[in-house]
């Protein structure tokens, strides 16, 4: 008997393609292979691309000497997609594993099942609660990129806030943001007291000029596991200094949002140290070339971006910027994202908030797939999930791919 | 297995945790799927292979008792007042009430009690409660109407035709198929949509009948697939083993993967689901799990976590974790002052046991497609065995079985991954 020859691609492979190309990417060794196909690599691709074959394909004996497919078999081995095998035995039961998500809380899978409910997993999807306390803001649209505060003088009914956090299982939230100045707030005590109440990590954003009445203030109470992100405006030495003499967790945030702050920010970075300085863009309306430069992705970026299988199957079903989050206002609306239209107000029941915005893919589920041109790009899952810059900038890609 | 890739999936390093809290097990009840009772211990059957019966060591002795209405008044008290206090983690939070035996038509009465206390109780927001019911059908002519306005699922134990159904027989040993065929067919004619929904089938395998003829005969009676069971392996007298084996079939062994309507009767989805799983990589459970990069912590083998499935309250009080274990492992106790169960004691037994089993676990290739039940181990609070404790060639047969099966039905593969929805 002749022996069989194989082509067996790995379980970590993924395989997309279109008219003009395939992409084959291994998840686990962050390697790609882009080729075009003639006619008999279409076929074998059209072949690993047919899930009953469980990636495990067998080379036509009349295909075995044709230079083209000697070349791209030998790339599929050399660049880790796959192997090729040769078998005489006919019980051998050769099978590999297509990636194929499964997973259990897909949402339009439950919803299309007769005795499952999507909210099952309403408060384990919920995992960040940012709350805008209100007040004066230097950059009065800068929270809906960015959590910064809010410029808004309704002051947040904090019993409507109250009886919105006790409606729910809070113990899978990770994180309560308070974004602007919790002592500058009236109910400032039972806030205090609220926080102290749910066991999870909370992030106070403040600007440096609310920072130090926060750090003489917070000092009074014994708030466990919490971080300061202090937006920074101006060489704030003293604070800095208190923060890390009292051992209080915080960092600085710089705004940047031109190349010339590359200099200050570096400065900034010598002066304190990399792990007490984040840097985060922002869209001013008019700095598109900055974000050309320096945010936007080329096809090399996105083919290094590294993502493993896990990764990839998120950016199939879910955004990963926004899932499991939610904000309020001091205005009481609530919502899955800033820049959209609120999901409700905290007089409404958390779980029927999270249940609408599961079911909805207006932010958490809003995903590549959804939007133009990237859901005709075979590159659109090794890209990060569409964030508020997007949003703001009014255009879906930041990249210089052209699908 | 040639895949290079995929060679050792055994070796693939599984985390365990080995302590549970009082709030793990709290959490539990605030989210509780099921509360079953145990109505009676009697049975107007003597199944030859019965769990209570002839052949095992494992349970109570059986003394025709009926459940008292108290003790399933205090524990439903005693639960609702935590889910009254504490918000599910679901939407709706929605608890099954169950009803088990013995043979739980023999109690009809406490089914009335139970159904109608719950009914005025003061509704719990945002909760909504069903009711289940394993039952022989011996009495569903009796009680249909009652079921069919109360939406009770019923899950009925039917083996297949006359000679399959012959070991479940009533006390003058006669074969039971007649009266249950001729009950469920006119609850089926009485109230056809009720039986469409609400009405599952239950079947044993062993020596007298074959996986294929009883799904054939349930369809084609019923229109319904049924569920398959194995006889229970565990806790028989070793005196009865002989007789035992002869009449144990199971799964595997019963179908042929070579059968062309294998997918269809093939009742080991779940094994399937779980090598799939583990072997590919590709199943998660939550969307959270997608974007967490922390490595998932489980307990040892593939036991629930306390309540995590579903509270058993048996017709004497005792208070376990499902119906399926040895009542030695009683987690509480109903009394006439209340219910004992002490949340604390109960996160330190299943901790003592966890720490325990590690050990076991260390040496086994199983470890990554584990689902053993702990209770189900030889000797768990001596010297433990493990049944499901597999060497380097268990683990290969293990993974060509499901190999073969993939190979010969790569249907299953989409089907397993896509498919299959379970509320772990």
């Amino acid at each position: 008997m002749n022996a069989k020859k194989l082509l067996i691609i790995y379980p970590s492979t993924f395989i997309w393609k279109d008219n003009k190309q395939v992409v084959m990417y291994n998840s686990q060794l962050h390697m790609s292979y882009c080729f075009s196909c003639n006619e008999i690599i279409e076929y074998y691709c059209e072949c690993l691309l047919d899930i009953t074959n469980l990636y495990v394909i067998e080379i036509k004996e009349s295909h075995i000497t044709n230079c083209n497919l000697i070349d791209w078999l030998h790339n599929i081995e050399q660049l880790k997609m796959g192997y090729v095998d040769e078998t005489k035995e006919t019980k051998t039961f050769i099978v590999s594993f297509p990636p194929l998500l499964n997973l259990q809380s897909d949402i339009d899978r439950i919803e299309a099942a007769e005795d499952r409910d999507v909210g099952e997993y309403a408060a384990q999807n919920w995992n960040e609660f940012s709350i805008y306390l209100g007040g004066k803001s230097k950059c009065p649209n800068l929270h809906k990129q960015i959590p910064y505060p809010v410029d808004d003088n309704s002051i947040l009914l904090f019993y409507d806030l109250q009886a919105f956090l006790s409606s729910s299982d809070n113990s899978y939230l990770n994180t309560i943001n308070i974004i602007g100045n919790p002592f500058s707030y009236p109910y400032k005590a039972e806030l205090m007291d609220l926080l102290y109440s749910i066991p999870v990590k909370k992030i106070f954003y403040l600007t440096a000029s609310t920072a130090c009445q926060f750090i003489k203030e917070i000092q009074q109470i014994d708030l466990p596991n919490y971080e300061l992100y202090i937006y920074y405006e101006q060489e704030e030495a003293s604070i800095h200094h208190i923060l890390t003499e009292k051992q209080i967790p915080f960092r600085w945030i710089y705004l940047i949002s031109s190349e010339e702050q590359y200099e200050d920010l570096e400065k900034l970075e010598t002066t304190y140290g990399n792990e007490y300085v984040e840097a985060r863009p922002i869209y001013t309306g008019d700095n598109l070339p900055f974000f050309e430069e320096n945010v936007y992705l080329a096809e090399e970026d996105i083919l290094q971006s590294n993502y493993d299988k896990q990764d990839i199957f998120a950016h199939q079903v879910m955004n990963t910027n926004f899932w499991g989050r939610l904000s309020v206002l001091p205005d009481g609306k609530v919502y899955s994202n800033l820049n959209h239209p609120p999901l409700g107000t905290l007089k409404d029941r958390v779980y029927d908030l999270i249940v609408d915005e599961m079911k909805s893919k207006r932010a958490w589920r809003w995903i590549r797939d959804e939007v133009s041109p990237c859901k005709d790009c075979l590159f659109r899952y090794l890209c990060p999930s569409p964030s508020n810059y997007e949003l703001v900038i009014g255009k879906p890609n930041l990249c210089h791919v052209k699908p | 297995m040639k895949n290079k890739q995929l060679v050792q999936p055994y070796e693939r390093k599984v985390i365990y945790f080995d302590e549970i809290t009082e709030k793990d097990v709290f959490s539990k009840l605030i989210n509780l799927e099921q509360l079953t009772f145990e109505l009676t211990d009697a049975c107007n059957l003597k199944c030859k292979y019965c769990g209570y019966g002839e052949f095992y060591t494992t349970h109570d002795k059986r003394e025709n008792r009926f459940m008292d209405f108290n003790i399933a008044k205090r524990i439903i008290d005693y639960l609702f007042e935590i889910w009254r206090k504490h918000p599910g983690k679901a939407s709706i939070r929605k608890i099954i009430i169950g009803f088990y035996g013995g043979e739980p038509l023999l109690n009809m009465n406490l089914i009335f009690q139970i159904i109608g206390y719950i009914e005025t109780l003061p509704p719990v927001p945002h909760t909504i409660f069903e009711y289940n019911m394993t039952t022989n059908a011996i009495l569903l002519d009796k009680y249909m109407e009652y079921l069919y306005q109360k939406k009770i699922t019923l899950l009925l134990s039917l083996d297949g035709d006359k000679y399959a159904h012959s070991y479940r027989i009533d006390h003058s040993n006669h074969n039971s198929f007649d009266k249950a065929f001729k009950n469920i067919k006119l609850l089926m004619t009485t109230y056809p949509d009720y039986f469409n929904k609400y009405v599952n089938f239950n079947s044993v395998l062993h020596d007298r009948n074959n996986v294929k003829a009883i799904r054939e005969f349930i369809k084609k009676e019923f229109n319904k697939i049924a569920q398959i069971s194995e006889l229970n392996q565990f806790g028989v007298y070793p005196n009865r083993e002989n007789e035992f084996k002869t009449m144990f079939h199971s799964i595997k062994s019963d179908i042929n993967t070579s059968d062309p309507d294998f997918e269809n009767m093939f009742p080991d989805k779940m094994g399937l689901f779980r090598f799939v799983s583990e072997m590919a990589g590709n199943y998660f459970y939550l969307h959270n799990s997608l974007i967490s990069k922390k490595t998932n912590k489980i307990p040892p083998t593939g036991t629930c976590l306390p309540f995590e499935k579903k509270i058993f309250i048996t017709v004497n009080g005792k208070i376990l974790p499902c119906e399926k274990i040895d009542q030695k492992y009683t987690l509480g106790y109903i009394k006439d002052n209340g219910v004992e169960l002490d949340l604390i004691k109960v996160a330190q037994v299943y901790s003592a046991y966890y720490k325990k089993i590690i050990k076991l676990c260390a040496n086994c290739y199983m470890k990554p497609f584990c689902s053993q039940c702990m209770f189900y181990m030889y000797d768990l609070d001596g010297c433990t065995k493990c049944p499901s404790f597999a060497n380097k060639q268990d683990i290969i047969n293990y993974i060509n079985y499901y190999s073969k099966i993939l190979h010969e039905h790569p249907d299953l593969y989409k089907k397993v991954s896509n498919e299959m929805l379970f509320k772990l």
